[in-house]
């Protein structure tokens, strides 16, 4: 049983969650399946949703520069033709995307009065690229007699992490299980910001527990690693995991517009993924990526979401309900 | 009854143990020696073609994916210690169940973070792997290959094969390493599955 910490909502089953445009986030009908609950363990992925976010708008861009994924360019969203970056040694190949519909629902019922971000949800209208690859598998189409894939239910989320589709813009990567299983992942600290900001994460095991990973402080086997200028999360105990959250800190005393990118890679894969974040001068802390394990497959959401409040500010507003920020080795400023 | 089987050995199942359908591949190895850090070693199993390639992604059983398609590979359960007795590992052939496709199913162990850790198959001793008959307990009989110091260097070793050869199930000693194989990834690209 989950700890008393955190044990957020299951996600609700009916509807689909448009992360494509800029409106705020929309729900779909016809009510697809139930979303399916993560083997790792109790409790179920939190609100990790990306409606409502004040300034961001919504990715569906296409192929970012250096062969990396630009989750959050301000591009419109591709089409077919746009030719995906080439990838180069040191920016090796990027996830596919999903379709920009980006029908993937991780957020449980809205909750009546929630802080912010808000996140709202209205109707869909079907505005779908018909460039976009056709989904995985479609609700409305599925046999009802064949056995159903777990896939099927995320029409969107690719099966395989493909350079091919890297225009297509997701927001969202599901590595296969054996992406899922092998190598660590790597959240770096942005580049070019001058000092240092801080990559913060929290995890939530399978059996409940939630873990920070004080920095300079390393387990001998840990399933979270610091460093100086990156965390590590290690798939070989992905069977420990239920879901994560990174969170990047400014360094204080930037301008208001300025802009970094917290990087993710994958080093079994040689994948490389990039959440923009923006206005650095204006927040305190931005959720950068999301992370899930459901059945095995580790889906990861880059979120870019700001928050102008303390550091337990991100954590909460995805269902992480933590003690004092001190005992997870989180810290307000870098 | 105890089998041993040298280094390319091989051993007709039907001939060995003629009502086998249960097939159990054991996997064990002590840590000789160590500085402390923990010595993780994985077994695997490679559902391959005629050509010696896996099938997909699907058809590798490991620690986080426990069976093939079909169910008739199951990886018993994942051991990140190595204490205990008896094997460290394990997976289970349904012999009568393994689709048609599937010519061999390659057996390989591999050392987690073999690398950072600077670990290989020179540390471990005793490292064995056997195949009996799960569902018979009145049959003893234990096909045996231990492993001896060829892949000392290595972090990745090719334990067995079981194999299909005219209509019928053989089980091979293969121990083969491989050096340019430092993990489990790299193993995987051995046997023909891409990484992304």
């Amino acid at each position: 049983m989950p700890a008393a910490a955190s044990t957020p909502a299951p996600p609700s089953g009916g509807g689909l969650l448009d992360l494509s445009s800029d409106q705020p986030a929309t729900r779909s009908g016809p009510a697809a399946p139930s979303t399916p609950s993560p083997s790792a363990g109790p409790g179920t992925p939190p609100a990790a949703t990306s409606a409502g976010n004040s300034g961001t708008s919504n990715p569906g861009g296409g192929a970012s520069s250096g062969g990396l994924l630009d989750l959050f360019g301000d591009e419109e969203p591709a089409t077919a033709g746009a030719a995906p970056a080439s990838p180069t040694p040191s920016a090796p190949s990027a996830p596919p995307a999903g379709a920009p519909g980006n029908l993937l629902d991780l957020s449980p019922e809205p909750p009546a009065a929630a802080p912010a971000p808000q996140h709202t949800q209205t109707q869909q209208t079907q505005s779908q690229p018909a460039a976009h690859a056709a989904p995985a598998g479609d609700a409305g189409a599925t046999d009802q007699d064949a056995p159903r894939r777990w896939t099927d239910h995320f029409p969107h989320v690719r099966d395989t992490w493909k350079q091919d589709d890297l225009r297509q813009g997701p927001r969202v990567v599901q590595f296969d299980r054996v992406q899922s299983g092998t190598g660590h992942l790597t959240f770096s600290q942005p580049e070019g910001l001058g000092t240092p900001g801080l990559v913060q994460a929290v995890a939530q095991l399978a059996d409940g527990r939630i873990i920070g990973a004080p920095q300079g402080v390393r387990n001998r086997d840990p399933l979270v690693d610091y460093s100086a200028r990156s965390l590590k999360i290690h798939l070989r105990l992905l069977s420990q995991l239920q879901r994560f959250l990174v969170v990047f800190t400014p360094p204080q005393g930037l301008t208001a517009d300025a802009a970094a990118v917290v990087r993710m890679e994958d080093d079994y894969s040689q994948g490389s993924y990039e959440a923009h974040v923006k206005k650095l001068g204006s927040v305190r802390h931005v959720a950068a990526f999301s992370g899930f394990v459901v059945d095995g497959h580790l889906v990861v959401r880059a979120e870019n979401r700001p928050f102008t409040g303390g550091i337990m500010e991100p954590f909460a507003a995805f269902g992480y309900a933590l003690g004092a920020p001190q005992a997870l080795g989180l810290m307000e400023h870098p | 009854m105890v089998v041993n089987l040298s280094k390319g050995g091989n051993i007709s199942l039907a001939k060995a143990a003629p009502a086998l359908t249960h097939a159990r591949i054991g996997l064990g190895w002590d840590a000789r020696s160590t500085d402390g850090q923990p010595f993780d070693l994985d077994a695997s199993a490679f559902l391959c073609g005629a050509d010696g390639r896996a099938i997909s992604d699907q058809h590798f059983v490991f620690y986080n994916q426990l069976s093939d398609p079909s169910g008739s590979v199951a990886h018993v359960g994942d051991n990140r210690t190595g204490e205990g007795d008896g094997d460290d590992e394990a997976i289970d052939v349904f012999l009568d169940k393994v689709p048609a496709e599937v010519e061999t199913v390659s057996i390989v162990v591999s050392i987690d973070q073999a690398v950072q850790r600077r670990q290989n198959f020179g540390m471990v001793s005793n490292a064995y792997v056997r195949l009996f008959d799960a569902d018979n307990q009145a049959d003893d009989t234990t096909i045996m290959f231990e492993l001896n110091e060829d892949a000392s260097t290595e972090a990745a070793v090719h334990f067995a094969d079981l194999y299909r050869r005219g209509g019928e199930w053989k089980f091979r000693a293969v121990g083969q390493g491989w050096a340019d194989a430092t993990d489990l990834a790299s193993v995987v690209a051995k046997f023909g599955l891409q990484a992304g």
